[in-house]
């Protein structure tokens, strides 16, 4: 199999035997370099690790929404990364972010709700501090994304949320 | 202290991690029979398995937990405790906690309902620190209402920094650039209801200076021990990240002027216990800023000063007991350089935003002179509701350099995945050529980018491409595996093989 991958902005080709699975060393050649590679651990949900000539990397991979590859994290050190190019079989192409702003706000992490200041109806502009999110002591004001009325308010004050709850909706 | 288990007397503990575990295991070596308060989301940590006993508040709301102050009195009078050790953070500087505790005959570990209350209110203490001739930076009046723009005295030089009148934690607290940001920041609090209630005020900010604390400890005589000063200027969000003592920012001259200062300071508001005075230093000038009036998470580094338990001793204080071989003011020379550094669940890469969840694997490898204090452990979570407090790593020797270099090291020997952990970024501050050189400002963070993004090597990009392409194509081979599978399970799949076949 043939790979290109972009890694902090740089292009890579990388080749891999098709059926390598890394349980033995297996070879893999990125830009006419090779690298031998084996299978630290292989956890689905948590831990993953390579050994890459014979030293161990414990790796974390961020993926984007289609579940492609969109950074990795080696040691805790973190790199983006993009997969260009899978053989000629299809090419795997960036979606043009959209210009429309989406007006949904969503929470990116657990928490509890201080305070909200405006309500359903009411016209707000891009930037304005909508509610007061507060996580881990942390307290973040959360802005609208854009211009336009308050649709829908999905969250009370003194609220627990988990992750990717809909906070608001501006229309 | 001691007696038969029946006669043994009770302190109450409704505090949390690392901090709970401090005092777990100070006020056990001395006899006393722990009891610990605790959130539902913390029934599975590490101080309830320590303590002697333990109680579940209902609910892990705030509020309802380690914040409600009525009920964890009700349980106290009700379990009879002869103590109540609040911590630090939550209620330990309420002064209202610390009345309900003597009206209810139960010994506060900490100041006085008195000495809380001038503490608590930063403006009337400001004034009371000037009215004794000592040196504050510029500031305003209280602030509770919203402001037009001529509303901040021209004499205040920018940039400045916005505070609560009450309030520890860094919680609220903005910089402002600029009279316009400054208006638009202050009018931005003062649409929450606590900020104007207690009100915040304006004070100039010194981003250039150091800010250094002063640990002290004072008896019900009057004798003092002054213990070596902190620095505690790398900061993120108003939290302290990286500490060191002795600062190297601070000159022999300034030193005993500040112990001089912070004397009178404790003389004047007559407080008794431990706490520290902290001063904001820049130029051989020391303005006063503020009181902590409880031990810190940096409580390890006087107990390495002094050779003894810090929280032992507060607690002797706290009993009445005299301060050993002390008479008037004693001042601890320090013999060793000690570094403190917190790791933090948190993305430095993204505003140190918060990351919850449970810890994988956690790891390290202890050496001689570093030591590493954690609540948390392989398979423990990390609640999305408290402080993103993993633990805090000291490390101690005779030379700074030997000091940075160790601590650098050790960070090596700590794993922790599961996570988004500062290590990392620890790293790097201790690698940047600025603190090498101790070269420590309160404004670091903002001046260093370079400790955020570190340029990556060739070979360590190389090297994630490898991975990211192992793995991605371990996926494919895995996804390829299953849609052949889900081919097999389709009605007359075997019958076509087998027509094939035939043909």
């Amino acid at each position: 199999m043939k790979y290109k991958f972009q890694l902090d902005k740089k292009n890579f080709s990388v080749e891999i035997a098709n059926n390598a699975t890394f349980h033995s060393e297996t070879n893999i050649k990125i830009n006419k370099k090779n690298l031998n590679l084996l299978i630290g651990e292989y956890d689905e949900e948590e831990t993953k690790s390579f050994f890459i000539n014979n030293r161990l990397y414990q790796i974390e991979i961020i993926k984007n929404n289609e579940g492609y590859p969109s950074g990795i994290y080696v040691n805790n050190k973190y790199f983006s990364a993009s997969l260009l190019k899978i053989d000629s079989l299809f090419y795997y192409k960036h979606k043009p972010i959209s210009s429309q702003k989406s007006g949904i706000s969503k929470s990116f992490i657990p928490g509890n709700i201080k305070k909200i200041f405006y309500n359903v109806n009411d016209k707000v502009n891009e930037g304005d501090i909508i509610l007061i999110h507060e996580a881990m002591k942390m307290e973040n004001e959360i802005r609208a994304p854009k211009s336009g009325i308050i649709k829908k308010i999905g969250v009370n004050e003194g609220e627990n949320i988990l992750a990717n709850h809909i906070l608001f909706e501006i229309e | 202290m001691q007696g038969t288990p029946e006669s043994k007397e009770k302190v109450l503990i409704p505090n949390r991690g690392v901090i709970a575990l401090d005092i777990l295991y100070s006020l056990k070596s001395i006899g006393l029979e722990t009891i610990l308060l605790h959130s539902p989301a913390d029934s599975l940590s590490l101080p309830v398995k320590l303590a002697d006993k333990s109680y579940k508040f209902y609910s892990s709301k705030l509020e309802d937990s380690y914040m409600d102050l009525n009920s964890i009195i009700e349980k106290a009078i009700e379990l009879k405790v002869n103590y109540i050790h609040p911590g630090y953070g939550f209620l330990s500087e309420r002064p209202e906690f610390s009345k309900l505790c003597r009206d209810n005959n139960i010994n506060f570990i900490g100041p006085e309902y008195e000495v809380l209350k001038i503490v608590e209110n930063k403006i009337e203490l400001l004034k009371t620190i000037e009215n004794l001739g000592i040196k504050t930076l510029n500031h305003s009046n209280p602030i509770t209402s919203s402001l037009e723009s001529e509303s901040i005295s021209h004499d205040l030089k920018f940039p400045l920094i916005i505070k609560p009148i009450k309030g520890s934690g860094g919680n609220g607290i903005v910089i402002a650039e600029y009279r316009k940001d400054a208006i638009d920041k202050i009018n931005a609090l003062m649409q929450r209801d606590k900020y104007q209630k207690n009100g915040i005020f304006v004070e100039e900010f010194l981003p250039y200076a150091h800010e250094i604390e002063i640990p002290f400890i004072r008896d019900i005589k009057g004798n003092i021990i002054f213990l070596p000063e902190i620095e505690s200027s790398v900061q993120r969000r108003f939290q302290k990240i990286f500490q060191e003592s002795p600062s190297v920012n601070v000159s022999e001259n300034l030193r005993q002027s500040m112990y001089e200062n912070s004397k009178k300071i404790i003389e004047k508001i007559n407080y008794m216990g431990l706490g520290y005075i902290e001063f904001i230093v820049e130029n051989d000038n020391a303005y006063f800023s503020e009181i902590n009036p409880t031990f810190q998470i940096n409580t390890m580094i006087p107990e390495i000063h002094i050779k003894s338990n810090f929280i032992k001793k507060q607690f002797a204080i706290s009993r009445g007991e005299l301060l050993h071989n002390v008479n008037g003011v004693k001042i601890v020379k320090p013999d060793h350089k000690i570094l403190l550094m917190s790791l933090m669940a948190e993305n430095p890469n993204n505003n140190f935003q918060p990351s919850s969840g449970t810890i994988t694997e956690f790891f390290h490898y202890s050496t001689l002179r570093d030591i590493f204090k954690t609540h948390l452990y392989t398979r423990s979570k990390v609640p999305p509701i408290y402080d993103p407090y993993i633990g805090k790593i000291l490390s101690f020797t005779q030379k700074r350099e030997t000091a940075i270099s160790n601590m650098r090291n050790f960070l090596d020997n700590i794993i922790i995945r599961g996570i988004r952990t500062n290590l990392n970024f620890l790293k790097n501050l201790l690698d940047n050529e600025s603190l090498k050189q101790g070269k420590t400002i309160i404004d670091f963070l903002n001046l260093k980018h370079e400790i955020f993004v570190k340029p990556k090597t060739e070979e360590e990009i190389l090297i994630a491409t490898a991975l990211v392409s192992a793995e991605f194509h371990l996926q494919n081979r895995k996804k390829n595996y299953k849609a052949k599978l889900e081919k097999m399970k389709q009605p007359g799949f075997f019958k076509k093989i087998i027509k094939q076949i035939l043909r």
